[in-house]
């Protein structure tokens, strides 16, 4: 029982119905669907990734490397969403709730105090967020951030990004 | 704000600011001041600023906290100038708040002349030189010979302190200290030696003879007296003239005659920082002349050599404190620019890694497209190390202009082709208006090209996030004023009011990731060379107008023929 996974929109219909005490964090339910604790979570968890497509948010000020990114990552049908600014991203964040968040710590550094803790948050609610960035600043706000050193190779980058993809889809591979 | 200053110890040359709150002083990485010492506590000492004053205390640290010398026992305050010691290491306290507190223009007037405030009225006018007139004897020496010795001596010192006063090499100083003591006293040799900080060791700095600077004969000078001096902190008088009856003095004093000496430590704010000496000796046969001995040196001597030397280890600490500010400085402005520098380089070097890595992909993928995306990329990158390099030339002395008649329309005219396939990449319309009555002027066509393409590309990158971006590039020819301008002007994110003034700053960018910070203080260089010069008017959210002017200079026909190597300013 590895797999991780966020789903909020799926969350949000939710809203209180589920009794958060045996919901277990990261598994999330459908409405609608008989609940019970043995098989219960697992069927609501994997009914909701049918639901959806995997998906990364980039945040990052250089065309080049979303660019790059896009690319890469697009032709293992994962939809991209893609922010220059902090708080765009964050926006996105929460309106397209990715599996993966790609994040320049240089943008993060400049944002605002509320926008940092909008990113640790999502990350606090099990969206993996790989920071890309100078040594191992921000580990305060980001705590299970993933952190790539400047200048990097995207070889690696991908593969630990599509591995993180990977592993929130999990559940859905292991009943296929 | 208060700050502490390493001058001595592992750490020295660096500067620590201190905030209001209570900052740690230790070995210890947790500490706010970290000292690189192994005499250093790992939590050594406290430093508290309350937005008014500093204070510290000690942490009951193994080897003592030490204030001006002086082991602190309880909390002291710091007052600007204060040496602090911990373990080996010394820092220097200065709050420029101490003095600056308050604004004395409130406290002191100028009184403007006017018919009710004309109460003073000037009695008499003195010449700065004449200050030193002071001292001069203008009576009868003989009537109070210790008046007459004190002026001399306050003359000396007057003099003391004009030679310290302005220099920043220390042997030069001293050379000035010692002729300055040549001309007050009979001595006939002298030297100083100043204390190595590290080895701790007298090396001898000036040495000087009645004669002249150079002698062979070689200065013996008494370890004994040395330590004494440097260890008590005092300064001596010796004699090897026997006082004792009981010896037979003639015979030695025939041999060797008399010598004398004075020996003074070289006492600064803080330590001894060298010591002075000065010698003399009575040949036995003026001896036998004089039928007993006289003292050449005498109490007064020590007295003054004593005051002399206090000015002169003054002057070195203020030297030595300097320079290593000065070091201090320059090397945070070498690692500012290694940063900065760095960091494009790495930004560049990003690129080239993604431009390969989507090249890669594309050729096992047999994906011409990504392909084909991958090498632009590359080839932007190379575009910009190259600005960067080429900026980085410029801004050095590397680069010489070198002026030649030329077409500046063609000139902007390849800037325009330029810049156009980066603004075809943002979507940015580029209207380029050449003015037809321009004739063939003397500039140099690189510089020209460089500052052009800096100025052009800054307008296409301002118009990234608008949706209708826009860059005019002209130019104009004002054979009256002759002057020509290249006018970029574009509709983009404007600049702050607040950075307009920072933008010829070096390694100032506002363009985040993408600027160097180089382009436009180069621009502006290679603008002043040509005897021209960059105007600037911007509104935030409005769009910028650079106007890049440039003196019309018609070659001349004796120019066209030898063609190149004249020189702009002429």
């Amino acid at each position: 029982m590895s797999g991780r996974g966020y789903f909020p929109p799926i969350m949000a219909i939710l809203g209180s119905a589920h009794d958060a005490r045996v919901r277990p964090r990261g598994r999330h339910c459908l409405p609608g669907l008989p609940y019970s604790p043995e098989r219960g979570n697992r069927l609501h968890t994997e009914v909701a990734l049918l639901f959806s497509k995997p998906s990364v948010l980039i945040v990052d000020e250089s065309a080049e490397t979303r660019e790059v990114l896009r690319t890469a990552l697009a032709r293992r049908g994962t939809e991209i969403w893609e922010a220059t600014r902090a708080e765009e991203g964050l926006e996105l964040a929460r309106r397209h709730h990715p599996s993966v968040i790609v994040l320049d710590l240089e943008i993060a550094d400049q944002a605002s105090d509320a926008i940092q803790a909008g990113f640790g948050a999502a990350e606090t609610a099990q969206t993996p967020i790989v920071l890309l960035g100078s040594a191992r600043r921000g580990t305060q706000t980001f705590p299970t951030g993933q952190f790539v050193v400047k200048p990097y190779h995207y070889g690696p980058l991908v593969r630990k990004i599509e591995s993180l993809l990977d592993e929130v889809r999990r559940p859905l591979a292991e009943d296929a | 704000m208060p700050s502490l200053f390493v001058y001595q110890g592992q750490d020295q040359g660096a500067l620590f600011e201190l905030e209001e709150g209570t900052l740690g002083v230790g070995r210890d990485k947790a500490n706010h001041i970290q000292i690189h010492d192994t005499e250093v506590s790992r939590r050594h000492a406290e430093i508290r600023f309350d937005g008014v004053a500093c204070f510290v205390a000690d942490l009951s640290s193994s080897n003592g906290t030490y204030l001006n010398g002086e082991r602190i026992e309880q909390q002291q305050q710091l007052s600007s100038g204060d040496r602090l010691q911990i373990g080996g290491t010394m820092l220097l306290f200065t709050d420029p708040g101490d003095n600056a507190s308050e604004d004395l223009s409130d406290k002191i007037d100028i009184v403007h002349p006017g018919p009710v405030s004309e109460s003073s009225r000037i009695v008499r006018a003195m010449s700065q030189r004449e200050g030193s007139e002071l001292l001069n004897f203008d009576f009868d020496g003989a009537a109070s010979p210790w008046l007459a010795r004190a002026r001399s001596n306050l003359q000396v010192m007057y003099r003391t302190a004009l030679a310290v006063s302005h220099t920043l090499d220390i042997d030069q100083l001293l050379n000035r200290i010692m002729q300055l003591i040549f001309e007050w006293v009979e001595a006939d040799r002298g030297c100083i030696m100043l204390l190595d900080e590290q080895s701790k060791t007298l090396a001898p700095k000036v040495r000087r003879n009645r004669q002249g600077h150079s002698s062979a004969e070689k200065l013996a000078i008494s370890k004994t007296i040395l330590d004494y001096v440097v260890g008590h902190n005092e300064g001596v008088l010796t004699s090897d003239a026997r006082e004792d009856e009981r010896w037979d003095q003639t015979a030695s004093i025939v041999q060797m005659g008399i010598r004398e000496a004075i020996c003074v430590p070289m006492q600064g704010r803080y330590d001894v920082v060298g010591v002075i000496y000065i010698d003399t000796s009575t040949t036995p046969q003026r001896v036998i002349q004089q039928r007993g001995h006289q003292n050449k040196f005498t109490d007064e001597h020590l007295k003054l050599m004593i005051a002399i030397a206090h000015q002169a280890a003054l002057a070195v600490e203020d030297t030595r404190y300097y320079t290593s500010m000065m070091q201090a400085e320059r090397l945070a402005a070498v690692g500012q620019t290694i940063a900065m520098l760095s960091h494009h380089i790495k930004n560049i070097l990003q690129g080239i890694r993604g431009g390969s890595y989507l090249i890669e992909m594309g050729l096992s993928a047999h994906d011409e497209n990504v392909v084909r995306k991958g090498w632009n990329m590359v080839e932007r990158n190379q575009g910009k190390i190259s600005a960067l390099v080429m900026d980085m030339l410029t801004f050095s002395k590397e680069r010489e202009p070198d002026p030649v008649p030329g077409d500046l329309n063609q000139i902007v005219g390849e800037v325009v082709e330029l810049v156009h396939v980066r603004a075809d990449e943002l979507k940015v319309a580029l209207q380029w208006h050449p003015a037809e009555d321009i004739p063939i002027l003397t500039f140099d066509p690189e510089g020209i090209h460089r500052a052009v393409l800096n100025v052009s590309t800054n307008a296409v990158d301002a118009c990234e996030e608008k949706p209708d971006g826009k860059v005019i590039i002209s130019t104009q020819y004002y054979p009256t004023e002759s002057l020509v301008r290249i006018v970029v002007e574009d509709n983009g994110s404007g600049i702050d009011p607040e950075d307009l003034d920072k933008i010829f700053t070096l390694f100032v960018s506002r363009k985040g990731g993408r600027g160097t910070g180089l382009g436009l203080p180069v621009s502006q260089k290679i603008l002043k060379e040509h005897g021209g010069n960059i105007h600037v008017t911007s509104q935030l959210g409005q769009g910028s107008r650079f106007t890049i002017e440039l003196p019309a200079l018609v070659p001349s026909a004796s120019i066209q023929e030898t063609g190149a190597g004249q020189t702009l300013k002429s």
